[in-house]
């Protein structure tokens, strides 16, 4: 990378550190360190709601399979801004008004402890892998882009993000999730801005390519359980996804505990409600306009430059032979761009629609070959060869003007940096919260529940670290970890519907949830096909329904 | 009695003002939801051929 991108992001990690340290200043205990005494403004919570949202996944992952893929997985958002309104009356409200740090906390006011441990432990098993899985991300990438050893681009992520996250608490946090939520989408427009000024075709003509492709192919209307993005999945199972997300998970719950008011915390959400599905359209079409723009220009085989070289290295022949196919196929498709937009701009034209379909055929050939290409890395390497993640980082680099790249590098670790210090801090949180003060030190003194929450704060950003570093070794068990997340998620969601209903209890919501996660489980061994987004709606449904008859029959307690 | 009129849930139910602002704020973000849809559905069609 040139000198000039190494010194902007240099610049942006020093900043970034620096302004979060000094923010330590305004945390003295526990209530200044997890909840910035309550006392944030709407529009930096809601910033920093929608930058714990946007990962380094989003900016690299996300833009990728839009160049492959298109606009349908923007569904999977469809649910979102219902989710706000509804949690805007139901769980915020409850949430502030109880006055406590963790959503687990409510459950133990409301129901009993058992119920309150479960669902904090559930939290900390799925965040604290999922933190490590968060790091490694961006840093498997780096690695190979840039030839880094994973411990470097593993440290050079997750130092600066776990020492301004242990020393300033929430409210540095919150303040640096702000600039990096500007510096995120600053770097995507200026992406797109570069595209449309390189790609050598109108930005119509652009349009129409990636229509004749499908890439613009949004709305699924069918029914089918098995496909993972559809209308009505993202409308129904978005919903409850993103009911469970933004109001039980404690990495997004913190964000809006620490406004200043119930009335900001809603304005806050409301902000992801507007914006969350416009700023996802901007990040698949930057790889929608990437995917235009290597139609004009060669782009590589294999995405991926370490697979790249060593299945050169080890196949030589089958490589080259790929490699010529695949520069011929690419030829063809390109001749056929050309003649598709060739002087005629009329979507419905008699003339332009024979040439469309030769642009569909000859981009199957282009895939055909890519897909031959990666079977030959999984045979030469034994890994997995999906290189998705790769083209957006690969187009930054070899494209981008100097001092942009490093901004758009900058945007991504400031993606990733984002939804780490908000998972650290929350895991601290709940530790803390709903472990150690709950069960070991209910006496404990201010500052020395601040010290131990400095603590478990660095050991999480530890644990992450480590996981991060293994991940590629970790890969089973992180997948396996993630899938029993994906079990319990829309049955936490259960246990707090139950909390607004009158007349449940303890008994109710513990054996409702167990129930709930049991049937997830059977639904996902039993019925495989059916998409993870069906998963939340049944799990919440049952948690609801077990919870409603148990709390029917068991003994009330006297106190109730 | 439903859940939000519950008197141990009192404290969720916003007063009558409130209650109104946030029925508008409601009606926004889905007059605001729809018109992205409606935009994404005219790409769709008038591209996606």
């Amino acid at each position: 990378m040139h000198p000039v991108n190494w010194a902007i992001l240099v610049t942006y990690i020093a900043y970034v550190l620096w302004d979060g340290i000094r923010r330590s200043k305004d945390t003295d205990n526990i209530e200044g360190y997890f909840l910035a005494n309550r006392s944030l403004p709407w529009w930096a919570v809601g910033l920093s709601v929608m930058a714990t949202q946007l990962s380094a996944v989003t900016m690299i992952g996300t833009t990728g399979q839009g160049a492959t893929d298109g606009l349908r997985f923007i569904q999977l958002y469809f649910g979102l801004p219902l989710a706000m309104v509804i949690l805007g009356v139901t769980l915020v409200p409850l949430l502030h008004g109880a006055k406590v740090f963790t959503a687990y906390e409510f459950l133990e006011k409301r129901f009993d402890a058992k119920t309150r441990s479960l669902t904090a432990f559930l939290f900390l098993l799925s965040r604290g892998m999922s933190c490590g899985t968060i790091i490694a991300a961006p840093s498997v990438v780096f690695s190979a882009i840039f030839g880094w050893d994973m411990t470097w681009s593993v440290a050079m992520i997750g130092i600066p993000t776990v020492l301004y996250t242990m020393i300033g608490g929430v409210q540095a946090v919150t303040w640096a999730d702000v600039k990096q939520m500007v510096l995120i989408v600053l770097a995507l427009l200026a992406v797109v801005i570069v595209l449309l000024v390189k790609i050598p075709v109108s930005p119509v003509d652009a349009l129409e390519l990636a229509g004749a492709t499908g890439r613009l192919q949004v709305f699924d209307f069918s029914w089918d359980l098995t496909q993972t993005y559809t209308f009505w999945s993202g409308i129904i199972g978005g919903t409850f996804l993103m009911l469970s997300y933004f109001g039980t998970d404690q990495s997004q719950v913190q964000r809006h505990l620490t406004a200043k008011s119930v009335d900001d915390a809603r304005t806050s959400l409301m902000m992801s409600a507007y914006w969350k599905i416009p700023l996802q359209a901007l990040v698949l079409i930057v790889g929608v306009l990437v995917w235009v723009f290597y139609l004009f220009v060669p782009g590589p085989m294999l995405w991926n430059p370490v697979a790249e070289r060593q299945v050169q290295a080890e196949a030589p022949a089958e490589f080259n032979a790929l490699q010529a196919r695949y520069v011929d196929a690419w030829n063809i498709r390109t001749q056929d761009a050309r003649a598709a937009v060739a002087g005629d701009h009329g979507v419905d034209s008699e003339v332009t629609r024979p040439d469309r379909e030769a642009l569909i055929e000859s981009e199957a050939a282009v895939n055909a070959v890519r897909a031959e290409a990666l079977a030959l890395v999984t045979q030469v390497t034994g890994a997995p060869s999906r290189d998705v993640n790769y083209i957006i980082p690969r187009f930054v680099l070899d494209w981008l003007p100097l001092g942009l790249a490093g901004i758009f590098i900058a945007g991504v670790i400031a993606a990733a940096m984002s939804s780490i210090a908000s998972e650290l801090n929350s895991l601290s949180t709940a530790t803390v919260i709903d472990f150690y003060r709950r069960w070991w030190r209910p006496e404990g003194s201010p500052p020395h529940l601040l010290r131990v929450s400095k603590i478990a704060t660095g050991l999480w950003g530890l644990f992450a670290c480590v996981v991060a570093t293994y991940a590629a070794n970790l890969g089973s068990l992180i997948e396996v970890v993630n899938r029993f997340g994906s079990f319990f998620y829309g049955s936490i969601l259960g246990v707090f519907l139950l909390a607004m209903i009158p007349r449940t209890n303890g008994p109710g919501a513990f054996f409702g949830l167990l129930a709930g996660m049991g049937v997830v489980a059977s639904v996902h061994f039993g019925l495989p096909e059916v998409a993870f987004l069906w998963h939340n709606v049944i799990g919440a449904v049952t948690v609801l329904t077990v919870g409603v008859l148990v709390s029917a029959v068991s003994p009330r307690p006297a106190s109730a | 009695m439903h859940g939000l009129t519950h008197p141990r849930m009192a404290h969720v139910t916003p007063p009558t003002d409130a209650r109104t602002r946030y029925r508008v704020t409601a009606a926004r973000v889905f007059a605001v939801q729809i018109a992205t849809l409606l935009l994404l559905w005219w790409l769709q069609v008038t591209f996606a051929r």
